[in-house]
């Protein structure tokens, strides 16, 4: 399963980078870092979510989005919204 | 695929291939990439690099690679060795005496010098009304169903069978000499994986060794074997020697036993450590009846795991001396030969030694055998160290009989205010009251055992977090004890309702996940 989501979420990463291209955006260097720390934040609470619900640990599961999963959706929020706001100015 | 000795060397039976003619066919479909080669390749022909080549070790391929001395057992990567006899609990033989295995926490008469023959003997009764009354109010995991599970849970026993040195039933295979060829020989480093191997096929999971040196002969091996002292009958009372009998060492070739004493041959022997598996969802269910059965779920091919190893080694030309399965006749503390032979690390609870692999759940066992094995290292996987930090296991002890301390002692404290007889001195250790650990036990309907499905390490492979956390814990120890907060906040650990929600699970068989230590053919994940 985690071959088919590598691929997904590649394909997804590279349909952004192509669409930015096509529409002459770019990103800052820490609009990057933010956006990939805030992708493999989001992967990574996918991954234990889904683990933890296979282990029957379902309390877990829920913590994960809490703990792991908010912070990854701000990070990619932050990123939207820094360059939105950066492209609109200029 | 079998490999025989024959005239002209070994053989590979299914193909009837010379070794050499084999690793020639072999060559085709592995990659054969010699030193040269791959430097050239890579054109990184410099100097340096190549002298660090030349003296690194070379493998020609992954199954080599798996195969080396250096990979006696493959284990996670987090797990670094440590050197012979120096494990991270902290040993001194000086302070070691051999213990006496009639003094231990399960024994009757050991329970009744600390609590009573009274508490001792009253102990079925109470167990029986918590049974009666947990049926009657359909508690969890003591429904018609639990009990139907639980109770008619059977396993072989190993009975009176399997002695010191001899095991008759079943029939014994015949020795080189019975069959008229000589016994097998190979280095200690063959005869290490070739074990290993034999005995992962048996049933065993982890398997690691030690020498046994005259340090470990001189404090290590018990005095007495725990025998049948564990019986009420004694309580209050000295052990007849024909009911728990002495370990001695004797000028002789062989082991053997007579109705008054066991005997260790004085001669070149090595300790077998060996790990069975347990089933982490049952052990979940602790303080059920699911979980009682989770202890029995640990010994169930115990029989076959040691009638088949003595056979091996019988047929190889060697002895096996103890018994794997039947603590009446261990020849020392199982915890401490796992300790050393680098299966897993010592813990708080004590009980129980935690592998990096499985946790606490499993069972492990020490036999001796006079087969040269390669010794096999103690490992550091910062489990002793995070114990130190995490008391996961004694806040959820119900008697509270583990230790709270944030440091291990060398002084073993007085058990209700006398001397404590049933610990090996001689480790810098958390000790626990391992006679109320028995005696509550017995006189609840499920067994208790609690901490073995509360542990830290007690965890399935699903969530990518758990390999992340003992990496981290193995080389980073700031972050302990937030790890032992982060495992109670995320409820990992035991439940009533788990033993009900285990009917509706799809499990490995005996709930046992025997691809954990695979790591080759695919299996290993």
């Amino acid at each position: 399963m985690w071959f088919f989501i590598g691929i997904i979420i590649g394909a997804l990463v590279l349909g952004f980078i192509w669409w930015l291209r096509r529409k002459n955006l770019n990103l800052t260097w820490y609009e990057w870092v933010l956006g990939i720390l805030g992708l493999l934040l989001l992967v990574f609470t996918l991954q234990n979510f889904m683990g933890s619900f296979e282990e029957i640990e379902s309390k877990a599961a829920y913590m994960f989005l809490l703990i792991t999963g908010l912070p990854s959706l701000i990070l990619l929020a932050l990123t939207w919204q820094l360059a939105a706001r950066r492209l609109a100015k200029a | 695929m079998l490999w025989r000795s024959g005239e002209t060397g070994w053989r590979c039976g299914r193909t009837g291939l010379e070794l050499r003619e084999l690793e020639e066919f072999m060559s085709k479909f592995h990659s054969m990439v010699s030193r040269r080669d791959f430097m050239k390749g890579l054109g990184m022909a410099g100097a340096g690099i190549g002298a660090v080549a030349a003296s690194a070790p070379v493998f020609h391929d992954i199954d080599e690679l798996i195969a080396s001395d250096t990979a006696v057992q493959p284990r996670p990567w987090w797990v670094k060795e440590r050197p012979i006899d120096d494990p991270t609990i902290e040993v001194d033989f000086s302070m070691m005496e051999r213990h006496d295995g009639r003094n231990q926490g399960q024994s009757a008469r050991v329970r009744a010098i600390y609590y009573g023959a009274d508490r001792v003997l009253g102990a079925a009764a109470l167990s029986a009304a918590e049974l009666a009354e947990r049926t009657a109010s359909n508690y969890p995991g003591y429904t018609y169903r639990s009990r139907a599970l639980a109770g008619s849970f059977k396993r072989i026993s190993q009975g009176t069978s399997p002695g010191w040195a001899e095991t008759k039933d079943p029939a014994p295979v015949k020795t080189p000499e019975e069959r008229g060829e000589p016994k097998w020989t190979g280095t200690p480093e063959e005869a290490s994986r070739m074990l290993r191997a034999a005995m992962r096929a048996y049933g065993a999971s982890l398997v690691g060794y030690t020498e046994l040196t005259q340090e470990h002969r001189d404090h290590v091996i018990f005095s007495y074997e725990k025998g049948d002292s564990n019986n009420e009958k004694y309580i209050g009372t000295t052990i007849p020697v024909t009911a728990a009998r002495p370990i001695v060492f004797e000028n002789v070739p062989k082991a053997y036993e007579t109705t008054e004493k066991l005997v260790i041959p004085n001669v070149p022997l090595w300790e077998i450590a060996m790990s069975t598996q347990g089933s982490n969802e049952l052990w979940r269910s602790a303080g059920t009846l699911l979980g009682g059965m989770a202890n029995g779920n640990t010994f169930y091919n115990c029989a076959n795991l040691h009638a088949s190893t003595y056979n091996f080694l019988r047929y190889l030309g060697y002895q096996l001396i103890g018994t794997i399965g039947n603590d009446a006749r261990y020849v020392g503390s199982e915890g401490g030969a796992a300790i050393m032979a680098g299966l897993g690390e010592a813990s708080r609870q004590k009980l129980y030694t935690l592998t990096p692999e499985y946790g606490a759940p499993g069972r492990l066992y020490g036999v001796l055998t006079d087969l040269p094995l390669e010794p096999t290292h103690p490992i550091d996987a910062g489990i002793y160290r995070f114990c130190h930090s995490c008391q996961k296991c004694a806040d959820s002890c119900p008697p509270q009989c583990i230790s709270k301390e944030k440091e291990p002692s060398w002084d073993l404290p007085l058990t209700e205010g006398k001397e404590t007889i049933y610990s090996v001195k001689g480790t810098k250790a958390f000790y626990n009251n391992l006679p109320l650990c028995r005696q509550y036990s017995n006189e609840t309907s499920h067994g208790c055992r609690i901490c073995w499905g509360e542990c830290t390490f007690t965890v399935n492979r699903g969530a990518l977090v758990h390999q992340i956390i003992k990496g981290t814990i193995a080389n980073i120890p700031l972050f302990n004890t937030y790890f032992y907060k982060l495992g109670d906040a995320f409820g990992y650990g035991t439940d009533p309702e788990k033993a009900e929600a285990w009917w509706d699970l799809s499990l490995p068989t005996l709930g046992q996940d025997s691809t954990i230590v695979a790591a080759d053919a695919g299996y290993g994940k």
